[in-house]
């Protein structure tokens, strides 16, 4: 999977090339709008990662153009301005997701996988496997060691993002938006206080543990 | 910035217009009266001359009717003796409109400019005519009556002195409209002058008023009601912005403040990776901390603009029905696990009956409502109770998050919706202060308000309101 990254700062470039590369993604890096446009039409690339503000063309002239010659090519805007009526203008000219400067990477690791998912058209699947951990989204259970495991309505959610999410390391920000849908961070402990809780249930009883905190990012996970 | 007062074109200024209004005011009237009084007086000349003229000429036909041509004549020449040649003229005209007795017209020019038009003399009443007399500056009133045996009765009466009668009135009333139009200006001039020297006061002082000396205010005079509230509001006007100003100070104050801690832990923790060295674990502990830091800095810029953007009325919230009995509910969801992590008992009330519901902007009201009950549970010590409660109050919905916790010491209750305000307390608690704030600024938003009620150690209690989304039905 090839990934164009249009982003002028080099410092920003370098973090999101970097990641994507250990992600497993083969990375186009363009530093200015002509060439980015450039590379859109001439490489074979399956998605775009375009900053809005860049020298030479801006991101929403760029993406307006490509999108004449590739309309099916996932694009995702970055910002840093935080305007609703820019994520509104992104959309409109094409862009498939927005993100606000500064996020965190393994967001934009979770959405560039998803849109790309979406591409595809892959259905996603009703049985979800992490080791010996097993969940049926539609029979709504979930067992680790042929051991039925009961869980509360929100602990399945949020174990069913975790699973769908499983080896990426998702963030806070993340959780809460997906699970509860709120699209602000509550304050206090609300997300630790239900991982702790969902670890009892599925880690603790066992040897091995799936469910790991990576400090200041997010929670993983995967069998280690 | 425009036009400062020496700038200002003159007959644009309200002292100008004033005084031309006071002018036109006085002379419209006074122009009325004399021309209606002059009309009057010259039709009433006009008319007694006439009258005169043709009482002349009865008593003249009489005369001669009875005593004959001679008697006439000297009857003539006394009549024209009295009131002097020049001013009247007496003539029998034959048939033939020769003369055949006359008072003296020398004056006159002889009876040839007299000579009446004997065609258009009527039998019965005499004909009266304005002629003009060659030599004479007014003009003569003429009365021609046809007698009975065919001679015309002439007398004609020169107007010199009812013309000098009506230019005189005239001069009379040109000098006083003068005179009205004068008075009136300088009246006008000097009440509009006196009207606006409060106006002008204030002005003087806006003028002044730099951004250094907001403090100053408009002395408040007694020129009259409208200039005293003039001033009043003015110096309300200044209040407001001198409060702004010193809000907007002490918020980038505290702004300054509060980005320069996580700034200085930032920097601390990047220079000590740098400087020593620790194991891995170490190493990602500090990288961690980094980016919790990162993130309470980012969270703390967008609450603030948030809290700017929406207290200005910048942002557009959504206009939905949004239902409380599921916000309430949502809440609590998100947060039951938390406060039973915090040995806090978590109850949510909601009659049952009728679910109420207002117009807004959901995630923004589910935003404000998280804000209290996240603070309900931090500052609530173990078995204690945190309760979130609606109901529906006329037109109104109220949400109220009480507690059981330290509460708020009441010299601090007026400022805990304060931007940056924190308590001695809550000092030490996770939090960036503003929570409170973008509570207060996203209900406003929605035409609603905040209110605390708080005893220390006893407990607080956060009340919503807003307006509900129709009246109650009775």
């Amino acid at each position: 999977m090839k990934i164009l990254l249009v982003e002028d700062d080099e410092v920003t470039a370098g973090f999101i090339r970097k990641g994507l590369e250990e992600a497993g993604f083969t990375v186009e890096h363009a530093a200015d709008g002509e060439s980015g446009l450039f590379r859109a039409l001439t490489e074979p690339v399956d998605a775009a990662v375009i900053d809005i503000m860049l020298p030479k063309l801006d991101g929403l002239t760029l993406v307006r153009r490509l999108r004449r010659k590739k309309p099916a090519l996932p694009v995702l805007f970055l910002s840093a301005r935080r305007e609703v009526d820019d994520r509104v203008t992104g959309l409109e000219v094409g862009a498939d997701d927005y993100m606000v400067k500064p996020f965190a990477f393994t967001e934009l690791l979770a959405r560039v996988q998803a849109l790309l998912r979406r591409n595809s058209g892959v259905a996603e699947p009703t049985v979800l496997r992490v080791g010996d951990l097993e969940m049926d989204v539609v029979r709504r259970r979930v067992r680790r060691a042929n051991r039925m495991i009961e869980l509360q309505p929100k602990e399945f959610a949020l174990l069913e993002f975790l699973m769908r999410n499983a080896g990426r390391v998702v963030s806070k920000t993340m959780i809460v938006e997906h699970v509860w849908e709120y699209n602000f961070d509550p304050g206090t402990n609300v997300v630790e206080v239900r991982i702790c809780r969902l670890r009892d249930k599925i880690d603790r009883p066992f040897d091995t543990e799936y469910l790991h905190t990576i400090r200041g990012v997010g929670y993983v996970l995967e069998v280690r | 910035m425009s036009s400062k007062s020496g700038e200002r074109p003159l007959v644009r200024t309200v002292t100008a217009r004033l005084t031309l209004w006071y002018c036109a005011v006085f002379a419209v009237p006074v122009l009325a009266v004399f021309t209606l009084v002059y009309s009057i007086l010259a039709r009433d000349l006009n008319q007694r001359v006439n009258q005169d003229l043709a009482d002349d000429l009865a008593e003249f036909a009489e005369l001669y009717r009875t005593q004959g041509l001679t008697a006439l004549q000297a009857e003539f020449d006394r009549e024209a003796a009295s009131d002097g040649v020049e001013v009247i003229s007496l003539v029998l005209f034959g048939p033939d409109l020769e003369v055949r007795a006359a008072s003296d017209l020398s004056s006159w020019q002889g009876p040839d400019t007299l000579r009446p038009d004997a065609v258009r003399v009527p039998r019965n009443s005499p004909l009266i005519r304005t002629i003009r007399i060659p030599g004479k500056t007014a003009p003569a009133r003429v009365a021609v009556l046809r007698l009975e045996d065919g001679t015309f009765l002439l007398a004609a009466k020169a107007l010199d002195s009812d013309r000098e009668l009506l230019a005189s009135y005239r001069r009379v009333c040109a000098i006083g409209l003068v005179v009205m139009l004068v008075s009136g200006g300088l009246t006008g001039w000097f009440l509009a002058k006196r009207a606006m020297a409060g106006v002008a006061r204030v002005t003087r002082t806006a003028w002044q008023i730099g951004a250094s000396d907001l403090g100053r205010r408009v002395p408040v005079g007694n020129e009259g009601e409208e200039i005293r509230e003039l001033a009043e509001a003015f110096n309300q006007m200044l209040e407001r912005i001198r409060s702004l100003v010193a809000e907007l100070r002490e918020v980038s104050n505290n702004i300054a403040h509060d980005l320069r801690s996580p700034l200085t832990r930032i920097r601390g923790l990047a220079e000590a990776a740098l400087t020593h060295s620790e194991s891995l674990d170490e190493y990602r502990r500090m990288a961690g901390a980094v980016v919790e830091e990162c993130d309470h800095l980012v969270n703390l810029i967008n609450t603030m603009l948030e809290i700017a953007e929406t207290d200005a009325g910048a942002t557009r919230l959504a206009r939905t029905p949004v239902d409380i009995r599921a916000l309430i509910e949502d809440a609590h969801d998100l947060f039951l696990a938390s406060a039973e992590e915090a040995g806090v008992q978590f109850t949510c009330s909601v009659p049952e009956d009728a679910s109420p519901a207002v117009t807004g902007d959901r995630g923004r009201l589910e935003r404000a409502l998280a804000n209290l009950i996240d603070n309900a549970i931090k500052y609530t010590p173990r078995g204690g109770t945190v309760e979130v409660r609606a109901e529906r109050s006329g037109e109104w919905i109220h949400v109220s998050v009480a507690d059981t916790g330290a509460g708020i010491p009441p010299d601090e209750l007026p400022r805990v919706f304060d931007r940056f305000h924190r308590g001695d307390r809550s000092r030490t608690t996770a939090g960036n202060g503003l929570g409170l704030s973008l509570a207060r600024a996203v209900v406003r938003a929605h035409g609603g308000e905040i209110t605390v009620v708080s005893r220390v150690n006893q407990g607080s209690t956060f009340t919503l309101r807003l307006p509900a989304l129709c009246s109650p039905s009775e």
